[in-house]
């Protein structure tokens, strides 16, 4: 299989339809290095609980879908994220299921985190091993 | 690549393990971030469980909705970076 010099560009175009096929392959691109602090602090400050609206000198203004599709390019039609909250045994079962981890070490950060949380470090590591293997 | 190397079950599930991490981590980062910062909420895995059904999930909605509780909690920092670009277009 890595006879072939293709096999690294054909890996990358498989990932990519992989990312895109998602819907998410998007967020790759964006990043927190961008960030001004004194803006967001300042629309923090402005922010209304109630309307979800930010009061501003000339007016109010709010967030809507539409922003969202068009700055991030998600999709906000279709089936809506539902889920009630899952108990820390679903989580591990789903953590050795579905990315791969060993069940103790999915328990050992379960407990460690408190909640139905799973630390990046972990992640990082799994990922790692997935990669070697 | 899947068709051209005769990929097997197994290495086929090692993939998509791989691409469940890597799109749990992301969604950690950048959608859904956590006060601390270090760690991803594992439910969102369900939403990943079918590859070919991600993108039917309305993401964008769901982030709009966390950004509106978030900034509803105060002063927090978190979903800043969404923030932070959908405002940049409206101003």
């Amino acid at each position: 299989m890595h006879d072939d010099d293709t096999t690294p560009i054909m890996a990358a175009r498989w990932w990519e339809d992989r990312m895109q096929g998602s819907g998410l392959g998007w967020l790759q691109d964006t990043n927190y290095i961008l960030i001004d602090h004194n803006l967001i602090c300042a629309f923090v400050e402005r922010s209304h609980e109630e309307t979800s609206s930010f009061h501003l000198l000339f007016g109010d203004m709010t967030v809507i879908l539409d922003n969202v599709s068009c700055l991030l390019h998600l999709t906000i039609y279709d089936m809506l994220l539902s889920h009630s909250p899952i108990t820390r045994d679903t989580v591990v079962e789903w953590m050795v299921e579905q990315l791969g981890s060993d069940s103790s070490e999915a328990l050992v950060d379960v407990t460690q985190t408190k909640g139905v949380h799973c630390r990046f470090n972990c992640l990082r590591r799994i990922f790692k091993d997935r990669m070697l293997e | 690549m899947e068709t051209e190397y005769g990929v097997t079950q197994e290495v086929r599930k090692l993939l998509d393990q791989v691409v469940h991490i890597y799109l749990l981590y992301l969604v950690g980062i950048t959608l859904f971030t956590d006060k601390s910062a270090t760690v991803v909420d594992v439910v969102y895995l369900r939403y990943f469980r079918d590859l070919d059904v991600v993108a039917g999930y309305s993401w964008g909605a769901a982030t709009l909705a966390h950004l509106y509780r978030e900034l509803n909690m105060a002063a927090r920092w978190n979903c800043s970076q969404v923030l932070g670009y959908l405002t940049w277009l409206q101003v």
